[in-house]
């Protein structure tokens, strides 16, 4: 089905869906385009899982393998078979290969910037750069269209642990939608998150004793006792405490999973925050990122993913399954992705030393859960994963698919405290979103 | 006797009370003297709106360092201000703080927040040009040079972007078309917002910005500025600044972005909307303050004193009246902006930050006893910062910085390592005083003021529970940080 196509039915059922539409729940769903009348729409995601392979991951070397190009391009690794038959991945991901039938691969990623910082900011928010405002990352907006249903303690974006750094992530929108950065590292013994699980030293009950001694030396608040600021600065205080002396902080505690779950995921920072990311998404947190660090390999690129790939395939598997086999895959999407990829021709000279560069005109993402079916693959690339040869995914097509799956019309107005008038994306691109792998209704 | 001791309690209750609330005002009205006082108090007449008490000395001189130099008072001086009976401490404290080098450094940066000073994305001045542009908005302030001067050789620059800092001024545009500029020369100097404006107006607006062109060189991130010839204009420099310096918003824009840095809202509001539907809640006051702007050839300093001497910046604390705080009958009570609380933690603790970007290139790392307001790279952060609501300097709009309290903010001061961490040092500081002197100086550095009696008896009674008495002066510190009156300046 075309774009114009599309949406001449949509149009159709759009008329038919109006009233939903007006009630500020924009969507439909695929099956819905078929047979209006009958198919009640699929519940939307939950929670999104972002994992954010930081630097740019080789495409060959992940989703993308190419065991016929020459030696300058695959290095001489190999391609695996996946479960799913017509699918393979590379040799560097033998567990992941076992569970095909549950995530679909996009291997036509493609966008115009190579640089890092351009690049996240085209990726997270689906805007070119430039024009001189800053809009904020899909977590953020996820985080605000999911505020009102959301009803836990911790805040609704949360990023694992360290930010991305080259932007500021909410844009335009309110403070209180940016991430809250855990900070710390899950696989030490404690993990300690900034702000939220006690660095130690207090008991509970002293901790309480200096919140009894901070109400009562309030001669301030006691003084100006209507003043707006200071309500507001008491009820973020109310929460704050609710979330110290609650429960909100366990989802943190791994110790309470048992040893076995533990070394399912690998006892690496990465596999660690995958094991939290789980955690977080069964207390409700809409929008949770894993910073995967040490991507941007240009230097000695095989040596690195040898350790890398090890740890993040044992990682996603473990998420991938882990989630499925507790029944959320279903209401949770895994939004697997780098800025760009790599450079497929390898550059064996000094100081590279067998490395690959940045690389935006072809890449592949992995996506799961939460609305999209598995086992499928969007787009190829040429002999080399160099270009693009079909299907081409702009990353306002990615985020649409996602913010869709979520509920959120992408064409839609974007509320923001600024006053602009503006969407929630961009138009899709010639090519469109991702509806070819939404999961039908059953 | 039973009603003999409810009596007695309910009696020192109304001390307490009586107390609690002489520590923040003065018995008396806020007095009237000078042609601004006498602005606002008609105004204040015609709204109907009661003459607000004065604040008290603790508080004004919490108050004044706070706007004026973006610190707090260390203790002596404070207790110096306070205890001083000369008539004129107010005014000297002003004149005292507007020398001072904190002044230049703190509003120096709330400059680079309009000017936009960042090296990377989507600003990208890059590092060297962000310096040299920083130091030379300093010497603005640190000299006094006059506004239009200022605003002119900006205005006018030509040349390369690490050779002749004012040339970053039409660097620091995300959009680089002639629309782009002048929608950001619009919001700089006339403090509006260019897509108010009409589509005419924009297109002769437009136009004087059109010959601004840019071409970089062989040296890495050196880029130039230059003005290309255009047979309509001959001096198209001087053109484009007269059209700026000679519009009658020019003064109006920047004595409304002024009065808001110190009171949170304008005189017009949002300070950076001026457009002729959205009226001044005093339009004589705003004439007046512009008036005696450029009767006095632009001295920013002057200006700053004539609004710190106002009867507004002595008026007491706002509770609750919206219409009071509009009218500027009461002050706005607000969050310490992120860099000023990150400093303050930093003097009362005395353990620095640490800042280091390996982002913008070539790699910053700063020294230790660097003060956060004096970052001169907004691309240089920290997620307290961010925290905060620090600026992200995209637009230059003052709405920009947040001073919004989030559960965020709330649990990073409650409960993160780095708070334990350096509240860690202040009981290792003070572990010769014995505990109520402790006590009365910790008042000192977070408040600015003694405790109360009240608060004083308070702290003898816990201390009785506390198990952990040689812990005390860290958890009072805690309690102090975490508290209304610290994390607002008010």
């Amino acid at each position: 089905m075309t774009r114009r196509e599309f949406l001449k039915t949509f149009a159709a059922c759009a008329a038919f869906g109006a009233a939903a539409h007006i009630a500020g729940k924009p969507l439909f769903s695929a099956a819905a385009e078929k047979s209006p009348a009958k198919k009640t729409p699929r519940p939307f995601a939950k929670s999104v899982i972002e994992i954010w392979v930081w630097g740019g991951p080789s495409q060959l070397e992940t989703f993308d393998p190419k065991p016929n190009a020459p030696h300058d391009y695959n290095g001489g690794f190999k391609a695996i078979p996946t479960n799913v038959s017509g699918i393979e991945i590379s040799e560097f991901f033998p567990l992941l290969a076992k569970h095909a039938d549950k995530y679909s691969l996009i291997r036509s990623m493609t966008h115009p910037y190579p640089g890092h910082e351009t690049a996240t900011y085209l990726m997270q928010t689906g805007r070119s750069p430039g024009g001189g405002r800053v809009y904020p990352a899909i977590g953020a907006v996820i985080a605000m269209f999911k505020a009102r249903e959301y009803k836990g303690d911790l805040p609704p974006c949360v990023i694992l642990t360290v930010p991305k750094g080259r932007f500021s992530e909410v844009g335009f929108l309110n403070e209180r939608y940016s991430p809250l950065v855990t900070g710390g590292n899950p696989a030490a013994a404690k993990f300690i998150v900034d702000g939220i699980v006690p660095p130690g030293g207090l008991t509970s009950e002293e901790i309480a004793d200096r919140f009894t001694l901070l109400d009562r030396l309030d001669t301030f608040g006691r003084s100006f006792p209507e003043n707006p600021a200071l309500k507001a600065f008491d009820r973020a205080g109310i929460r704050a405490r609710r979330v110290i002396e609650g429960d909100a902080a366990k989802v943190f505690d791994l110790s309470l999973e048992t040893p076995e779950m533990r070394d399912r995921y690998g006892r690496t920072t990465l596999g660690q925050s995958c094991l939290v990311a789980r955690r977080l998404v069964e207390a409700g947190v809409p929008y949770i990122t894993i910073n995967a660090q040490g991507w941007d390999t240009h230097k000695r690129h095989f040596e690195t993913m040898k350790t890398k790939a090890a740890e993040m395939d044992r990682a996603t598997t473990a998420l991938i399954t882990d989630l499925h086999e507790k029944g959320l895959l279903d209401s949770t999407i895994i939004w697997w992705t780098g800025e760009f990829g790599r450079t497929p021709k390898i550059d064996w000279e000094a100081p590279w030393n067998g490395g690959r560069n940045h690389y935006c005109k072809c890449f592949s993402s992995l996506v799961a859960g939460g609305g999209f079916a598995g086992g499928k693959v969007v787009g190829t690339s040429d002999e080399f994963a160099e270009k693009v040869v079909s299907r081409p995914v702009a990353p306002q097509d990615m985020l649409g698919s996602i913010y869709e799956l979520c509920g959120i019309d992408p064409d839609g107005p974007l509320p923001n405290p600024i006053g602009l008038e503006t969407t929630v994306l961009p138009p899709e691109s010639q090519a469109g979103r991702l509806r070819e792998i939404y999961r039908e209704r059953a | 006797m039973k009603s003999f001791l409810l009596l007695l309690s309910l009696l020192a209750a109304l001390c307490t009370a009586a107390e609690e609330t002489s520590i923040y005002r003065k018995p008396t009205p806020v007095a009237i003297r000078s042609e601004v006082d006498r602005a606002l108090a008609a105004d204040w007449e015609r709204n109907g709106i009661a003459v607000p008490h004065e604040a008290s000395d603790c508080v004004l001189v919490r108050r004044l360092h706070l706007a004026l130099a973006g610190r707090l008072p260390i203790p002596d001086e404070a207790r110096a201000y306070v205890n001083s009976t000369a008539p004129d401490k107010y005014e000297t404290l002003i004149e005292t703080l507007l020398n001072s080098d904190n002044f230049a450094d703190y509003w120096t940066m709330l400059w680079s927040d309009t000017l936009r000073i960042k090296s990377e994305f989507p600003i990208n001045l890059w590092p060297n040009a962000v310096y040299g542009y920083q130091r030379r908005i300093r010497r603005f302030l640190k000299e006094n040079e006059p506004y239009d001067r200022f605003a002119r050789s900006l205005l006018t620059a030509a040349g390369s972007n690490f050779r002749v800092p004012e040339a970053n001024f039409y660097r620091a545009t995300a959009d680089r078309s002639a629309q782009g500029i002048a929608g950001v020369v619009a919001l700089t100097f006339l403090g509006s917002r260019f897509e108010t404006w009409p589509e005419a107006d924009r297109k002769k607006f437009s136009a004087l910005f059109e010959p601004v062109a840019f071409k970089s060189t062989k040296e890495w991130k050196e880029e130039i500025v230059y003005w290309r010839e255009t047979p309509d204009i001959s001096d198209p420099q001087t053109a484009a600044a007269e059209a700026v310096l000679s519009h009658p918003d020019f003064a109006r824009a920047l004595v409304n972005r002024v009065w808001f840095r110190f009171f949170g809202r304008g005189i017009v509001h949002e300070a950076d909307d001026l457009r002729p539907d959205n009226l001044p809640v005093n339009p004589e006051l705003l004439e007046l303050l512009a008036r005696k702007f450029r009767e006095s050839g632009y001295d920013f300093r002057l200006l700053c004193r004539t609004i710190a001497e106002s009867a507004a910046c002595r008026a007491a604390s706002g509770n609750g009246d919206e219409r009071a705080e509009r009218h500027f009958a009461a002050f706005a009570v607000r969050r310490l902006p992120a860099e000023v609380l990150d400093d303050a933690i930093r003097d009362l603790t005395g353990v620095p930050g640490s800042y280091s970007s390996v982002i913008p290139e070539p790699f910053t790392f700063l020294p230790a006893e660097a003060r956060t307001v004096t970052l001169a790279d907004g691309s240089i952060s920290s997620s307290f910062l961010i925290l905060f609501g620090r600026p992200a300097r995209d637009s230059g709009k003052l709405s920009e910085r947040s001073d919004l309290i989030t559960d965020k903010q709330r649990l990073q001061l409650f409960n993160s390592g780095e708070i334990y961490r350096k509240l860690g040092k202040i009981q290792q500081g003070s572990a010769l005083k014995p505990l109520p002197r402790k006590v009365e100086e910790l008042y000192w550095l977070f408040y600015s003021r003694p405790p109360t009696v009240g608060e004083k008896l308070t702290i003898q009674t816990a201390l009785k529970n506390t198990k952990k008495r040689w812990r005390f002066p860290q958890d009072l510190s805690w309690i102090l940080l975490n508290s209304k009156e610290f994390l607002h300046q008010h």
